[in-house]
């Protein structure tokens, strides 16, 4: 995946046409839906959910756009900042329903037995994948946002709370144990 | 160089291998990471989703005159939010003083922990008899919905837990121990939760056993089970609770209908842990019967 921080050229102008042309919406929607998706894939652990999470970080961007001030941050950090908050909101609920466990069962059903899930996905992805939901949530969440929205540690930083140079350490840590966890799966 | 100019360097070719550039390695390690951090780069798990492009379609279908005539001014959200406040209010006030609306107020069933068993209708109740809910929209995939998972062997639940896990002697014909699950969310997880299966049809019929250690710092939840069969039972001395057939699920077929489940539960207090028992095919004379031989595990 492209993940270069660079923005469509006409990035602002687009924004600008959205508020009035809901096609011009479309434009951003092909841009950034892929990365949203590969973002909240790398945190929940199933396709259906990242579907989910996805439609509604948009439907929630396409309300708030009104509300986007391109002096306060890029479109970028703006938008992966809602897919954040979505997810984030997504676990606080699911924690308060996973004493019922149906969904849970339910989906670690889907999660072992759906063909499409191993299908499309090539060996590779699986094998990173398969690493990335072992680490805890916070580093899961901070690798997500490093490699699949292409913000910088600042940006990421504003998002999440944590200091700029406290990001650059989880990142690092976090590399480091997916190396092990890649290596112990190899062997 | 010390660990944290290090790890400030490794950032920097990180951010310069997503802008696309070749960094350089300064030792095998490093090569090492930056191979991990290039692969994790280049990965793109959209393609794996089959609703893009229709999610596409669904918010540029439902969105036709301009977004902005179509929201309210900060001052008239803050109105919206007063009267809406007021409204509950009112509500709450009619409900609880009024005699005659007072049974639509729910009642607690029973208390396990921080669990709270209420006669409040389930959303899938609700839904059924056609009131609006949040329930989620059918999956064309035939696929359930889920949740963030992590599945561990009895070993790797036993690391991570500093009580005994309790095990039953007794599981019915057919059923298959799967594995320990939950959501832990990076915590010290305080429950062993238990799924088993048996092979049937395009769901497999479903068995799971969760044990909790009480936290009397954590919220209180509700769960709503309707109008489920409600039974006191005894289970090993330890007064129990039975809800039967609850409304509390739903499936969808391979072709993409949906359907609603209903669930067996039993709820215990033992030797200070909370139990419960799910299932949607069980009895409760099977489910009795495994309570009844639960033990602590012999490490």
């Amino acid at each position: 995946m492209d993940n270069s921080t660079q923005i469509l050229s006409d990035e602002n102008e687009i924004i600008v046409r959205s508020l009035t042309d809901i096609s011009a919406f479309a434009v951003l929607y092909d841009y950034y839906a892929p990365r949203v998706y590969t973002y909240i894939r790398y945190r929940v652990n199933d396709i259906n959910t990242a579907d989910d999470l996805t439609a509604q970080t948009f439907e929630k961007a396409l309300s708030s756009l009104p509300n986007y001030q391109p002096t306060r941050s890029a479109f970028s950090a703006w938008l992966f900042g809602i897919a954040h908050h979505v997810v984030t909101r997504h676990y606080r609920t699911r924690q308060r329903q996973q004493w019922f466990s149906l969904d849970g069962f339910l989906s670690h059903q889907s999660d072992i037995s759906s063909p499409e899930d191993t299908a499309i996905r090539n060996e590779i992805n699986n094998q990173l994948l398969h690493a990335v939901k072992q680490l805890p949530a916070r580093e899961r969440d901070l690798i997500a946002l490093k490699f699949a929205t292409g913000l910088t540690n600042r940006e990421i930083a504003r998002i999440t709370g944590f200091s700029e140079s406290n990001v650059g350490v989880i990142v690092y840590r976090a590399i480091k144990k997916l190396r092990e966890k890649l290596s112990e799966s190899r062997d | 160089m010390s660990l944290k100019n290090e790890i400030i360097r490794f950032n920097h070719r990180i951010d310069a291998l997503i802008q696309g550039e070749s960094p350089l390695p300064i030792n095998d390690n490093d090569k090492e990471l930056l191979e991990i951090a290039k692969q994790l780069a280049q990965t793109d798990l959209s393609a794996e989703s089959k609703r893009l492009v229709s999610i596409r379609q669904d918010i540029l279908s439902g969105s036709t005159t301009p977004i902005h005539n179509r929201h309210l001014s900060k001052n008239n959200r803050f109105r919206l939010v007063y009267a809406s406040v007021a409204s509950i209010v009112l509500f709450m006030l009619i409900v609880l003083t009024v005699p005659p609306l007072r049974h639509l107020a729910q009642d607690i069933i029973g208390r396990f922990g921080n669990l709270i068993i209420t006669d409040a209708p389930t959303q899938y109740e609700l839904a059924r008899n056609g009131t609006p809910t949040s329930t989620p929209r059918p999956r064309p995939t035939g696929t359930p919905p889920g949740e963030s998972f992590i599945s561990l062997t009895y070993n790797e639940i036993d690391a991570l837990l500093d009580f005994p896990i309790y095990i039953p002697q007794y599981i019915p014909d057919g059923f298959n121990f799967c594995c320990y699950g939950g959501n832990f969310f990076g915590e010290t997880p305080n429950h062993a939760l238990a799924f088993y299966s048996r092979q049937a049809g395009y769901h497999d019929d479903m068995l799971n056993i969760r044990q909790q250690l009480p936290d009397e710092s954590s919220d209180l939840i509700e769960f709503a089970v309707g109008d489920a069969v409600i039974e006191e039972v005894a289970v090993n001395g330890n007064a129990g609770l039975w809800v039967g057939e609850a409304l509390v699920g739903q499936r969808w077929t391979p072709s993409g209908e949906q359907s609603y489940v209903t669930y067996n539960f039993l709820y215990w207090e033992q030797d200070g842990y909370v139990f419960s028992i799910q299932s949607d095919v069980l009895s409760q004379e099977e489910i009795l019967r495994i309570a009844e031989s639960m033990v602590p595990a012999q490490n």
